[in-house]
């Protein structure tokens, strides 16, 4: 091996793939999708709902509504001049649920009366939006003084742990999605990036005038080298532009940087594999859904062969290791087992590309 | 058609052979690519290889640039196996290949240090190449925006990056103008006055003809004859006269029928012949009448 031819060609590499198109698009296409899950979701744990009074005199009501809601849903209380502007909202969906309070309301509830109480619903209301108009009977009773029927103790089960609900509760949705596209990223990288740049190689014939002085090892080592910094380089932008910090950043790093390694090994073998770029844009994507969907099953209640069978996919292993990195504790256990399944891909992977190799000097 | 299979011609008034190629085969299952071939070059000697497609040209190539794994038989270039001993050969040697395998996004210049780097060649080697190819003022334009020709001489640019022993050139001016054509063969000749030698494998006669020290005829894999352009066309070509007589009517004689030749003594004799422009046959003439078809 020399190193210079080595680097020779990976910095040929690393110049051209800047003016590639394809290149650029296959990661900045995760790049804007983790972006976009940032902006969609929340870190919050618990969904939030917005609620919109109209009250001409001080009330408890919403005080009273976030205190009852608050083991389910984050309630945020806006007011507003009338009834006009709460309703405009609501139709918009800027606000999950509307209440007009009337003058007096506490103290008409605490004498007795039955003073009217207006809920504005949109014609599709939130879940938040729901719950807070199912819980107002109950809050009003309680004002008025009403001892409840019966003394309700409500249990709420912690999140079993290793299934999505337990990630979901400890990262929050947004912290998972960007998982799922660092994952997505990774695999764009290593299964369309890289075999379309060794498939044009191929194609345009330019490898055979490399390996009239280099050898086809060293081809592959500059190939690999290329693809590695790729995903060192895209990662860290991808956590830099969501702000998710990983709480085990050791963990974190290692488990991407394994993960790289092993689908660039597959990117090589897909790359070898094809003879031009049509064949390559076919069957890349048939090769990304089956390392991009076990990332997103990952802990979700599947049958159990599915689960057998997302569980021997190296992104699916990367997904568990990246949940615990992020989460800081073991939400999934057995990371040995993740290790190992990761480690055993790389070590077929690049199997299979030495035995290629070697075939391919033979002939 | 002659018997001229097995030939073993060995180089003469150039340096000591260069390329040594005994009993070479490639067999890709029952098919013969290329068929027991033995020949010899020596240094500073053009060498072309002729013939029509999928007579064995290109196989031949690849197997001698250490490309593709001889059957049987075996090749040395400057005393080295281009099997057992790939990595001593490779960097004494270079080839232009037939299709211009150029990165299209990188400039001419990036395309030659990249070579330059890999040949371990010093990087002013790349501005004196792009000087001798003319290309100096589009150094610094991609290549996909090159002419043809321009692509061509970049391309040759590249197989002398490592002032190659022996450069191998496989259809070196298929597809261009006669302009960009005659330039690629100063080029190739320039090579060869610094003491190098040539390997091409072209279809044009004409080029074989003019750069050519000798040439090889290949056939079913097969090499059917090899010689110095003229004596070939000598030894196998057509000799022919126009003769315009007095009486203003042209005929064409073949010398070597003993009635043609009958004919224009006659007209000799009787002092009836103007003009006499004779002609010596062609190396396509030689090709057919070696393998029966034309190329």
């Amino acid at each position: 091996m020399n190193l210079s031819r080595i680097t020779a060609i990976y910095r040929k590499d690393l110049r051209d793939a800047l003016r590639d198109s394809r290149i650029i698009i296959a990661v900045l296409m995760p790049l804007l999708i983790g972006l976009l899950y940032s902006f969609m979701f929340k870190d919050d744990t618990k969904p939030t709902a917005k609620l919109g009074v109209v009250a001409s005199a001080s009330t408890q009501l919403p005080a009273a509504l976030q205190a009852a809601t608050k083991a389910a849903l984050q309630l945020k209380v806006q007011s507003f001049a009338d009834q006009a502007a709460l309703t405009r909202q609501v139709r918009d969906k800027k606000v999950d649920v509307g209440l007009v309070v009337p003058a007096g309301f506490d103290s008409a509830l605490k004498s007795g009366a039955s003073p009217k109480l207006t809920v504005i619903l949109p014609a599709s209301p939130s879940f938040g939006g729901d719950y807070v108009a199912a819980v107002l009977d109950r809050v009003t009773q309680s004002l008025a003084g009403q001892v409840p029927a019966a003394t309700i103790a409500l249990v709420t089960l912690p999140a079993t742990a290793g299934t999505a609900d337990s990630a979901l509760a400890a990262l929050g949705a947004r912290k998972m999605f960007v998982l799922v596209a660092v994952i997505l990223m990774l695999a764009m990288i290593a299964v369309y990036a890289l075999p379309a740049v060794l498939t044009e190689e191929t194609e345009k014939r330019t490898v055979e005038a490399l390996t009239l002085i280099a050898s086809d090892a060293e081809v592959i080592v500059a190939k690999s080298l290329f693809g590695l910094t790729y995903c060192v380089i895209s990662v860290p932008l991808m956590l830099a532009i969501t702000r998710v910090v990983p709480e085990s950043l050791a963990l974190f790093v290692s488990a991407i940087v394994l993960t790289s390694v092993t689908l660039v090994g597959l990117g090589l073998l897909l790359g070898g594999l094809m003879r031009t770029q049509t064949q390559l844009n076919t069957w890349s994507t048939v090769a990304l859904l089956p390392l991009i969907v076990p990332a997103i099953v990952v802990g979700l209640p599947v049958p159990g062969w599915v689960e057998a069978v997302v569980s021997a996919i190296p992104t699916a292993q990367t997904m568990r290791l990246g949940v615990n990195a992020l989460a800081g504790r073991q939400l999934f256990g057995a990371e040995w087992l993740s290790w190992a399944i990761i480690l055993g891909w790389a070590v077929a992977a690049y199997g299979l590309v030495w035995w290629r190799l070697s075939r391919q000097e033979a002939a | 058609m002659p018997q001229a299979i097995g030939v073993r011609v060995s180089a003469h008034r150039f340096g000591p052979t260069i390329i040594e190629v005994d009993g070479l085969s490639k067999h890709y299952g029952d098919v013969r690519a290329v068929d027991d071939v033995s020949f010899s070059v020596a240094e500073g000697e053009i060498l072309g290889l002729l013939g029509p497609n999928g007579a064995g040209k290109t196989t031949t190539i690849r197997m001698l640039t250490g490309r593709a794994r001889p059957t049987s038989g075996r090749a040395l270039i400057a005393g080295h196996d281009v099997v057992h001993e790939r990595e001593r050969v490779k960097p004494l040697i270079n080839l232009v290949f037939e299709e211009q395998n150029l990165y299209e996004r990188q400039t001419g210049r990036e395309n030659l240090e990249l070579f330059a780097k890999l040949y371990g060649a010093p990087s002013a080697r790349v501005l004196e190449l792009l000087e001798r190819v003319g290309l100096t003022d589009a150094a610094s334009r991609k290549v996909r925006t090159y002419s043809s020709g321009m692509k061509q001489r970049l391309l040759i640019a590249r197989g002398l990056v490592n002032d190659p022993r022996v450069l191998f050139l496989d259809e070196p001016t298929k597809g261009l103008d006669p302009s960009s054509a005659r330039d690629v063969r100063g080029i190739i000749r320039d090579h060869v006055r610094d003491g190098a030698t040539v390997f091409l494998t072209t279809h044009y006669m004409e080029e074989a003809d003019e750069l050519c020290d000798r040439v090889a005829f290949l056939a079913a894999g097969k090499i059917v004859a090899l010689d110095t352009p003229r004596e070939l066309k000598l030894r196998y070509g057509e000799r022919t006269a126009d003769v315009l007589l007095r009486d203003r009517t042209e005929h064409e004689v073949r010398l070597d029928e003993g009635a043609d030749a009958a004919r224009l003594e006659a007209w000799m004799a009787a002092g009836e012949v103007l003009t006499v422009h004779s002609r010596e046959g062609t190396l396509e003439d030689v090709f057919v009448n070696l393998a029966g078809r034309p190329l």
